[in-house]
């Protein structure tokens, strides 16, 4: 499903219709979801069309880089300990034209509803993409154009039991990877104390042989922002 | 040659193009570093970074002149006693200006207002829009009706703003009056799925839906709501449609004001066919 295609071509599933016919000199690309209809008009002979997942913070606008897992079930964590879990994140599908060396996102759409919360409070908080999801203890079974899976290693350095209720992460340091069965991400959350945790990525796929997503949060591009979260305002 | 004629002194034509390329070598240094400093910092606020452009293209300017300015021989302590003179007469001509050049620089370290903030200035519905530009004399709004408002910084400074969207979520408020007959546990339960329903509706901090009022003709039901704050105004709207229509498909009604009134004496109604 995810990978390269070749203009023109047909793609569809019970839930959506992606397809580019040739007309006049380019093509005319259509996305059907539902009610949703979005129409392009391709002005090119020769261009490769990708579909990839994309970092899950675009729709319906792209208000911010932040995205909040709410844990269904809490995750309490021993003192000075790490473990590791494996929580579902919310996937948005990109779809890019390449030729050469560029490329250009011409259309973004997902599946699943998108919510939004504020993380900390009013006048210092972030808002966040909110997701829930459950903690599972080995890799769930997913719909790839649904859901993603993220790894998440948890290191607690305080001296204290933690409980952790949610886990917020930066746009701008997500990996993902994906394969014919599972879209994934790495990440890491290191615990300093009971309301302060640090998160980010790691830039290695959850299993061997998987392909990295194509990435629109680029940090290159923006140099003032950091690709790691800080939890200050509680788990 | 041309180049060596004497125009005063022994400035020649050479040392006033000389003076000329250095002016222009600093101020085309100064414009090119401001120019990358948007590019590099995109993620720095718009105004501060116009601050900073701002500050150093005129030191790059101020530097050239001073280079340029002996080899033209100008004498610089001499212009300094001119300038001083000057100074005088110009603060006394120039109060206002000053005020409102000190009241900038006050407002650009206190940062009540950030370019693109909606703000209200003074409490007047004409000083209310997006800041458009915070300058070093004046700030620019442009009104929610699209016009051009200029306010000295002065009155920026001295007077009460409320900045709209200094805080990243906002609240709003409606009161959903439903008859008396109407069942008020299924309007709440609809107005609760809407508001989940709506992404931009936070989750965080939790909506409020309640019964607040029973009032003279209808049941009223508060609905209190956080969202964005830069989406504020386009949830509220969204928000309060959706409810009412739903509502509606739900033979849930918005009822009209009653009044019962009662008669000390029987009614006597006159007319053709009066009974």
């Amino acid at each position: 499903m995810y990978g390269d295609y070749e203009l023109p071509f047909q793609l569809s599933t019970d839930e959506f219709t992606l397809m580019t016919e040739t007309s006049g000199d380019g093509f005319t690309y259509t996305r059907t979801v539902g009610e949703d209809i979005v129409s392009k008009q391709i002005l090119t002979d020769t261009a490769k069309l990708n579909i990839s997942p994309i970092e899950p913070l675009n729709l319906p606008m792209k208000l911010t880089s932040a995205l909040q897992i709410e844990l269904e079930n809490a995750i309490v964590i021993k003192p000075q300990s790490k473990r590791k879990v494996y929580l579902t994140f919310p996937v948005e599908l990109g779809v890019f034209l390449y030729a050469e060396r560029s490329q250009k996102s011409i259309d973004i759409f997902s599946l699943k509803k998108p919510k939004y919360t504020l993380y900390g409070d009013v006048s210092t908080g972030t808002i966040c993409k909110y997701w829930k999801s459950t903690v599972f203890p080995d890799i769930p079974e997913t719909n790839i154009l649904h859901e993603g899976v993220i790894e998440l290693s948890i290191k607690n350095n305080s001296i204290d039991w933690i409980e952790i209720h949610k886990v917020v992460f930066n746009a701008y340091g997500m990996k993902i990877f994906y394969d014919e069965d599972l879209v994934a991400m790495r990440a890491r959350m290191a615990i300093k104390k009971e309301d302060t945790s640090v998160t980010d990525f790691i830039n290695k796929p959850l299993k061997k042989g998987m392909k990295k997503a194509l990435e629109l949060y680029i940090k290159e591009k923006q140099p003032l922002k950091g690709t790691r979260f800080i939890m200050e305002g509680g788990l | 040659m041309i180049l060596d004629r004497e125009l005063y002194s022994t400035v020649t034509v050479s040392d006033l193009l000389l003076a000329l390329m250095i002016m222009l070598i600093a101020a085309m240094i100064g414009k090119t570093i401001a120019l990358n400093l948007k590019r590099v910092f995109k993620d720095m606020s718009k105004d501060r970074i116009a601050t900073i452009s701002k500050i150093i293209y005129y030191t790059f300017v101020i530097v050239g002149v001073l280079i340029a300015l002996p080899i033209l021989e100008v004498n610089l302590s001499a212009l300094l006693v001119a300038g001083g003179l000057m100074a005088i007469v110009i603060g006394f001509a120039s109060q206002s200006i000053v005020t409102n050049l000190i009241s900038g620089i006050f407002l650009s370290i206190e940062k009540p207002v950030k370019v693109e903030d909606v703000v209200s200035i003074g409490g007047g519905e004409g000083s209310m829009g997006m800041v458009e530009e915070i300058r070093i004399i004046s700030t620019t709004i442009r009104t929610f009706d699209g016009v051009y408002v200029r306010i000295p910084n002065e009155k920026v400074f001295t007077n009460s703003i409320t900045n709209f969207m200094e805080n990243v979520a906002r609240r709003f408020e409606y009161v959903v009056g439903i008859r008396y007959s109407d069942d008020a546990d299924k309007a709440l339960e609809i107005i609760k799925g809407l508001i989940e329903d709506h992404p931009l509706a936070l989750k965080e901090p939790p909506p409020q839906i309640f019964v607040q009022n029973l009032g003279s003709s209808s049941v009223d039901i508060t609905v209190r709501i956080w969202a964005p704050s830069t989406q504020w105004f386009r949830v509220r709207m969204e928000l309060l449609w959706k409810i009412k229509k739903t509502l509606e498909e739900n033979d849930i009604k918005v009822p009209f004001n009653q009044q019962e009134v009662w008669f000390l004496n029987d009614l006597e109604v006159q007319g053709k066919d009066a009974k």
